[in-house]
């Protein structure tokens, strides 16, 4: 590690990091929500010629503006921070994946503007309804390609694969490396954070609308509200009825590829821990808390007969059946993990009834504690996950040869006749054909310090037992390996 | 270890980064003039109960919004590419400038949450208090011009690093003042406000008068016409400010950058500057013919100053250039380009402005030549 870095004050650099990127997480990850719940209510508004719908969007469109710049910028703070808090660790992730990043600003200055001018020119394109919900609908996507990018990289970071995605760290791929991008824990998460975020920009939609409910407003708005509240708790509440099973799976692969940071959450290891509160676990109980009150929210809704409203049988279906995935998981885990879901389960259906018939009906006391209690989890789960993951800059394995301003003493730091300046360096050299097999064949199953720390000679000997432990090397490949090695060269 | 660098394709490295700083600057100096300007309009429509002062300070609002986001969005893709190009030299700069980053994000975010939610959000909620209104307009355009003085700080320290060298990335440095503070920082800000201002409100106001020649209803054109004259008057003076400014800006360089200031006056930028100023001295001058015929009631500013002011600035910069051009010189010329904009030639590596002791070198070069 760095001998000497820029020390930040009280939070240190871990936690400033951390907090950021946080901050980010909560503001970004409303986004894919929002416009996916606009389009769905300028569809409804349109086809039912339901100005109320119309309304909704434009006021979740316009609260959208408003906070999209603040993720912006805690986004440039964060890359601010890290350049200077871990200066080599960004650069050299940076590097690695610059067209990738690349592509997401792009993106995002897409994003950004298509964003604005929906919201800005609502009026202008009302004569041109299918044209102005299209723009509108295209944010969903795009959005949603954005954060695919940067699921790459996260996942990355949890899950490099240990083979090629080492390889090409330490040996600086530039700007595009496959093998990293697509790595083992990049599909669950993309799915993961695909569902969560539609689920937690529902709730925190149908959230405002319920803070909005408590407000004293005329009939027009309060209809619109309560419309926006339904139509946007029920698509979160899809959207969640998925995050469990993919969360299943998802540990399933943290289990063989990042298993470090699976044991961490499972049991409550290192950073997962904070101020002696395990908050996976936190976490767990605030699902389960939704679950309950989402279930008794639509139990309640199918006999008040309203529009996103969900037939008996169905909920009752779902509610069986997560009461079985709960019992599976309670037998791969504990009892206790079980017994204590069901009573938060069970407990959040008793708070969501008492809300609805203490609010004559009204369930906007509901969603903004459900609001509230999706903004936690989404908290709750970034964190985690980053915390549970080995600090990545160990795992860089050059991490520690620090570049130094010296190197470039020949070039401007030195008093030199300008005319003398060297001409620049050439392009890096391709390492030659025995490198480049040693780096792919002999990192399958252990890093090349094994082989740069093995001191003898008899390297025929050694590349035989790795084939008989399972490499497989032609007969050509082997002899060029095998003379590289017996020559000591550098590889 | 040796950070490689991305080499992007089409144009080398340091014609992207220009042409990404090029696309966010038009946008946020637009901006920050708009910002800066609209509560000062707001307070005088409250003063003088003239209600287009409150319709105009509004659009300018409307308009800083609808353009925020993209301009952020271009924004973020400076240090981006920057990182990815050149890696080293970010790191390093970063290295010594973490604090005004990191006070920069604070005052961006402070910008948005006035700008958004306390001042264009509140308009119309605001109408009975309005002087508080007005404040959150005022802290709001403070917040983007201290966001624009970290920036200029950072950028003129690449111009004149005043002694003050790169640290490594294992020397954490995170805050020098006298790179802060470097000797044109001054200039530079001021060159930048007065000429965001004097840009922004002459755009504004041949905007609005070309919009005023379209408008049928009288009463609207009455009113365009009105903020054609205004914003133009402005404009008109803050441009005036420009040459003054820049005659010490150029000192400073010539003192402090001397390689920048030949590779200016005289060596490989220098056609850019003659274009500049060619420009300048000509919008100088149609800037004075060109004042809106019917402007006498509203603001008696007598035409023939006017011209006279116009030709003033043409024949000032004629004659500078005259003066200090000293010709160019094509072993100058390499090295200004090897220094000033090292990463143009073939450098892999980008080093911010000339350190200071090479320049004092090419200095000494330039002084035995004869400069
Ligand atoms: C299929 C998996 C696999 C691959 C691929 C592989 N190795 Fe190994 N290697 C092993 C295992 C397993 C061990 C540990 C054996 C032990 O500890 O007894 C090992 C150990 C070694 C050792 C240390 C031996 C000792 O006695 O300490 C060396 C040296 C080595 N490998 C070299 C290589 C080279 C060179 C390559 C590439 C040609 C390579 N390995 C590829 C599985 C592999």
């Amino acid at each position: 590690m760095n001998p000497k870095h820029i020390e930040f004050p009280v939070l240190g650099a871990k936690w400033f990091i951390g907090f950021t990127a946080l901050s980010h997480t909560a503001v970004a990850s409303l986004a894919i929500g929002f416009a996916f719940i606009v389009t769905i209510a300028q569809i409804i508004g349109y086809l039912d010629k339901d100005r109320s719908y119309d309304l909704l969007a434009k006021r979740i469109q316009l609260f959208h503006v408003c906070i999209y710049n603040i993720g912006t910028i805690v986004a440039i703070g964060l890359v601010f921070g890290l350049s200077g808090l871990y200066p080599q660790f960004w650069s050299q992730l940076f590097v690695h994946q610059f067209w990738t990043l690349i592509l997401e600003e792009f993106l995002f200055f897409l994003l950004a503007t298509t964003l604005t001018f929906h919201y800005f020119f609502w009026d202008h394109l009302w004569g041109h309804k299918k044209l102005h919900i299209f723009l509108g609908a295209l944010l969903t996507p795009l959005f949603l390609l954005q954060f695919y990018l940067i699921n790459g990289i996260g996942g990355f970071m949890l899950t490099p694969g240990f083979q090629e995605g080492q390889a090409s760290l330490s040996q600086g791929i530039l700007g595009w490396d496959k093998q990293a991008f697509y790595n083992p824990s990049f599909l669950m998460l993309t799915l993961h954070r695909t569902f969560a975020n539609i689920s937690y920009g529902g709730f925190v939609v149908a959230g405002l609308c319920g803070a909005m409910l408590f407000r004293p407003n005329s009939g027009a708005i309060k209809a619109c509200y309560e419309k926006g509240g339904h139509l946007s708790f029920a698509v979160a509440f899809i959207a969640l009825l998925s995050l469990p099973i993919v969360g299943y799976f998802y540990s399933y692969v943290l289990k063989y590829e990042a298993n470090e940071a699976f044991v961490n959450l499972m049991w409550g290891k290192g950073d997962v821990i904070a101020g002696g509160i395990d908050w996976w676990w936190i976490k767990h109980l605030c699902v389960a808390g939704m679950l309950g009150m989402t279930l008794t929210y639509f139990w309640h809704e199918d006999t008040a007969d309203s529009r996103f409203s969900m037939p008996l049988v169905m909920i009752v279906t779902i509610g069986l059946f997560y009461l079985i995935f709960y019992m599976s998981m309670g037998m791969i885990m504990t009892w206790k993990f079980f017994w204590i879901m069901l009573a938060f389960a069970l407990i959040g259906g008793l708070l969501a009834r008492h809300l609805v018939s203490f609010h004559k009906g009204s369930p906007r006391a509901l969603y903004v504690l459900v609001g509230i209690i999706s903004f936690l989890t989404v908290m709750l789960g970034g964190y985690v996950r980053e915390a549970s993951r080995p600090r990545f800059v160990n795992r860089i394995a050059h991490y520690d040869k620090i570049y130094t301003p010296a190197e470039r003493a020949p070039y401007l730091m030195v008093d030199v006749d300008p005319r003398t300046i060297p001409p620049p360096p050439e392009a890096i050299e391709k390492p030659s054909l025995a490198v480049q097999l040693i780096r792919q064949k002999c990192i399958g199953c252990h890093t090349l310090e094994r082989v740069r720390n093995y001191r003898l000679d008899n390297w025929e000997l050694i590349v035989d037992q790795m084939r008989a432990y399972g490499l497989k090397l032609a007969t050509t490949e082997a002899e060029i390996i095998i003379t590289h090695l017996r020559e000591k060269q550098p590889y | 270890m040796d950070l490689p660098v991305i080499e992007p394709p089409i144009f080398p490295r340091w014609v992207w980064i220009e042409e990404i700083t090029y696309s966010h600057i038009p946008i946020a100096t637009l901006i920050t003039a708009l910002m800066t300007v609209a509560p000062v309009f707001e307070y005088i429509g409250y003063k003088k109960n003239d209600p287009r002062y409150d319709r105009l300070a509004r659009s300018f609002i409307n308009f800083s919004l609808i353009l925020f986001s993209p301009g952020a969005a271009l924004g973020t893709g400076i240090p981006m590419w920057i990182m990815g190009t050149y890696p080293e030299f970010w790191s390093r700069w970063s290295n010594l400038f973490f604090w005004p980053l990191i006070a920069q994000f604070g005052f961006f975010i402070g910008e948005v949450v006035f700008l958004f939610f306390l001042y264009y959000l509140t308009w119309d909620r605001f109408q009975a208090k309005k002087r508080l209104h007005i404040f959150f307009g005022c802290v709001a355009a403070i917040f983007g011009l201290l966001v624009q003085i970290v920036w200029d700080a950072l950028g003129s320290y690449m111009l004149t690093p005043g002694a003050v060298a790169l640290p490594g990335v294992d020397e954490p440095v995170a805050w020098s003042a006298q790179a802060f503070f470097n000797p044109s920082f001054p200039f530079l800000f001021s060159h930048r406000f007065f000429g965001n201002i004097s840009y922004v409100m002459l755009l504004t106001g041949g905007v609005f008068a070309i919009r005023s020649l379209w408008i049928k209803d009288t009463e609207e054109r009455g009113y365009y016409n009105f903020v054609a004259r205004l914003t133009f008057t402005i404009g008109f003076f803050a441009f005036f400010a420009m040459p003054f400014i820049g005659w010490g800006y150029a000192g400073v360089i010539k003192e402090h950058a001397p390689v920048a200031f030949h590779a200016i006056m005289g060596g490989h930028v220098s056609p850019n500057f003659m274009v500049k100023m060619s420009f300048k001295s000509l919008s100088g001058i149609s800037l004075a013919s060109s004042h809106p015929v019917d402007s006498r009631r509203a603001h008696d500013l007598a035409p023939g100053l006017h011209l006279s002011a116009g030709w003033f600035s043409a024949l000032f910069v004629a004659g500078c250039q005259k003066n200090i051009h000293p010709g160019a010189d094509p072993a100058m010329v390499h090295v200004c380009s090897r220094h000033r904009g090292i990463c143009r030639l073939s450098d892999r590596r980008f080093c911010a402005g000339a350190q200071q002791k090479s320049l004092y070198r090419v200095q000494g070069d330039c002084q035995t030549r004869g400069y």
